[in-house]
């Protein structure tokens, strides 16, 4: 068991996966032959038809055209759910000999390959886009390869008819030495024909031989083939009478056939008499049911005719209601929008052939109508609002600012107010002291201090109008 | 044996779509392994431009599938032809031109991976829509369109923009 040898031996080469799977399934299959030794010994016979499948096989192109399988391992069909992370990101399949890139993405090789192939020429890898090269593909543990191996596929043959479910790398096995359905050589030496392994005994089955029935040449293979289909002779055993008609007459006796139970031919008017086909006769003379079958039959046809013309009925009945109602509405609508309907280009009307359709499209026009008026109101609306939104928001900013300046005419009102105060109460005490000449000049004193703490308010204010625009 | 690989990939991926849980992505019909529709939306219900939409992809797929890429392009539909009875229109977008024709490097030859698939390139346009806020055609839409004779994968985009 050497891989890594074999695998660089078929890199590059499409065909390679499955041949190195075949490969691989030959040497596993060497070790499993190994236990079967014994089985084998004991029929020399089978082993003999192993030898002959087994060297034809190196040659692909005869191996076509014997009829042996040629199967694809990308074709198999897995009798399980494969988990997704073991499906190819490109083929969304198992992986069949899978590579890994420096990146550690996993692909199949033969997959892989074709992809860097496709690309020009700065080969990436398909999945994260990472520089890479050919050459740098990998092959990966042997344990994993081994586990893809052990997965559970259906026989390639299943369309023959082979149920078995084997591991994926034993299915060249299967088919070379054990699936019934495989096409092998048949065992007598004068015959170089094929036929399938399960049939395979000690004579050949190619050999024609006369039909038992019809003494046409058939081999024994397509006997029984040919007595179900092509041999006008064979008979068949009838189940009713289980006598044996030729089956050329078949056909003709179940229809005549004096053992079949029938049913009353009224069965469905409701007689539940049955009874073998000899003794039926006499029951229909007396049965009254069949007697009125049919005039039953043609009440039955009676009643359908008229089901199916209520059906009609009923249908027309809904479309004129139908277009009762529209009517109606136009109606309504024109009453409502008296005057209006006037102004509306009812000259136009003139050439319309009836006076509902005029009526119709005066509803038409009127609809419009209330839809431009409405795309008016809300184009409107939509514009008062923005015009509401801007004056508004000019008038908050001024009423902002006045604030501002109130505060600030507040704040000197306030000093000026408490200066007077001070002022007074100055005044009067000097003018118990010193007399009433001095008060004058106290009072001016206090009021050209007045000018000194000025710049002081007025910087308060500003702050408190800077503060109210930021508000804003 | 030139599509069996395509077309084993592609029953691969068919169920998977039809069972497909990606919101907004809905396969449309695939009766054949050359000519998928698929409709996507964006779930963006406040997008400007695409909100409430549904769009038709038309995803066309070579015999060399997955390994080359598919044709992928918007198309128009009627009404009648639809399930939920709305038209399908082209996408307004500055790299989606007004026959439907996308200029996208995911679904150019360089920009391709086999490793796509019809889900994720469905997501991807998804998300191209889904990030575009301009309501516009490509630079040069009336003239590619009069003048266009070649199949989508055959033109030759180039890819200016980062977020093409």
């Amino acid at each position: 068991m050497d891989d890594p040898s074999v695998d660089e031996l078929l890199m590059g080469d499409p065909s390679s996966s499955v041949l190195s799977d075949r490969l691989l399934s030959d040497q596993e299959a060497l070790t499993e032959s190994r236990s079967y030794t014994r089985l084998m010994d004991a029929d020399l016979r089978a082993r003999l038809q192993l030898r002959r499948p087994t060297s034809s096989r190196t040659i692909s192109n005869k191996s076509t055209e014997n009829g042996f399988s040629v199967w694809d391992i990308r074709n198999l069909e897995y009798a399980t759910e494969v988990d997704d992370n073991l499906m190819c990101p490109i083929c969304h399949s198992p992986f069949v000999s899978p590579a890994a890139l420096k990146c550690q993405h996993i692909f199949c090789r033969q997959c892989l390959s074709e992809a860097l192939s496709h690309q020009q020429d700065n080969k990436t890898c398909p999945t994260c886009r990472r520089p890479t090269s050919s050459n740098s593909m990998v092959a990966l543990p042997k344990v994993i390869c081994r586990m893809l191996e052990e997965l559970r596929v259906k026989c390639p043959l299943a369309f023959r008819g082979c149920n078995e479910i084997i591991p994926r790398g034993n299915v060249q096995t299967h088919l070379d030495r054990y699936c019934g359905y495989e096409e092998v050589l048949c065992p007598s030496e004068d015959c170089d024909q094929y036929l399938p392994r399960r049939l395979a005994g000690k004579e050949c089955l190619h050999e024609p031989l006369p039909c038992p029935d019809c003494g046409e040449e058939v081999s024994l293979l397509n006997l029984n083939n040919h007595r179900m289909g092509s041999c006008k002779v064979a008979e068949i055993i009838c189940t009713d009478c289980s006598s044996s008609v030729p089956k050329s007459m078949y056909e003709d006796h179940i229809t005549s056939c004096m053992e079949t139970v029938l049913k009353c031919t009224a069965s469905k008017y409701g007689c539940d008499f049955t009874a073998k086909r000899s003794v039926m006769q006499e029951h229909i003379e007396s049965c009254a049911l069949v007697k009125l079958a049919p005039t039953i039959a043609l009440q039955n046809d009676r009643l359908g005719e008229h089901a199916r013309a209520l059906k009609h009925l009923q249908q027309k009945n809904a479309v004129h209601e139908a277009f009762l109602d529209t009517v109606k509405d136009t109606l309504a609508t024109i009453a409502s929008a008296d005057l209006a309907t006037s102004s509306l280009p009812s000259d136009s009307a003139a050439p319309f052939d009836s006076p509902l359709s005029h009526l119709l499209s005066l509803h038409e026009a009127l609809r419009e109508e209330v839809s431009r008026v409405s795309a008016a109101v809300s184009d409107l609306d939509a514009k008062t609002d923005t015009a509401f939104l801007n004056s508004s928001l000019r008038a908050k900013e001024e009423a902002a600012h006045r604030d501002a300046v109130l505060a600030q005419l507040r704040v000197q009102l306030q000093w000026l107010v408490s200066s007077r105060l001070q002022g007074i109460h100055a005044a009067r005490a000097g003018a118990g002291a010193l007399g009433i000449s001095d008060t004058r000049r106290n009072s001016n004193d206090a009021e050209s201090s007045s000018a000194r703490p000025l710049p002081s308010t007025r910087r308060g204010s500003d702050g408190l109008g800077n503060g109210g625009r930021e508000k804003l | 044996m030139a599509g069996a690989f395509a077309s084993r990939r592609l029953q691969r991926e068919l169920p998977k779509l039809q069972a497909t849980t990606s919101p907004g992505i809905k396969l449309v019909s695939a009766t054949d392994l050359q000519e998928w529709l698929i409709d996507i939306q964006v779930m963006d219900s406040a997008h400007p431009l695409y909100a409430g939409q549904t769009y038709r992809l038309r995803f066309r797929f070579s015999g060399k599938y997955p390994i080359e890429a598919p044709e992928v392009m918007f198309i128009r539909a009627t009404a009648a032809s639809c399930w939920d009875q709305k038209p399908r229109s082209i996408p307004m977008h500055p790299h989606i031109y007004s026959n439907g024709i996308i200029c996208l490097d995911l679904l150019d030859k360089a920009g391709w991976s086999p490793v796509q698939n019809v889900e994720s390139v469905s997501m991807s346009l998804q998300s191209m829509l889904a990030g575009n806020y301009k309501n516009e055609r490509p630079e040069g839409d009336e003239v590619f369109v009069r003048t266009n004779t070649q199949r989508p994968r055959d033109v030759n985009f180039e890819f200016h923009d980062d977020d093409c």
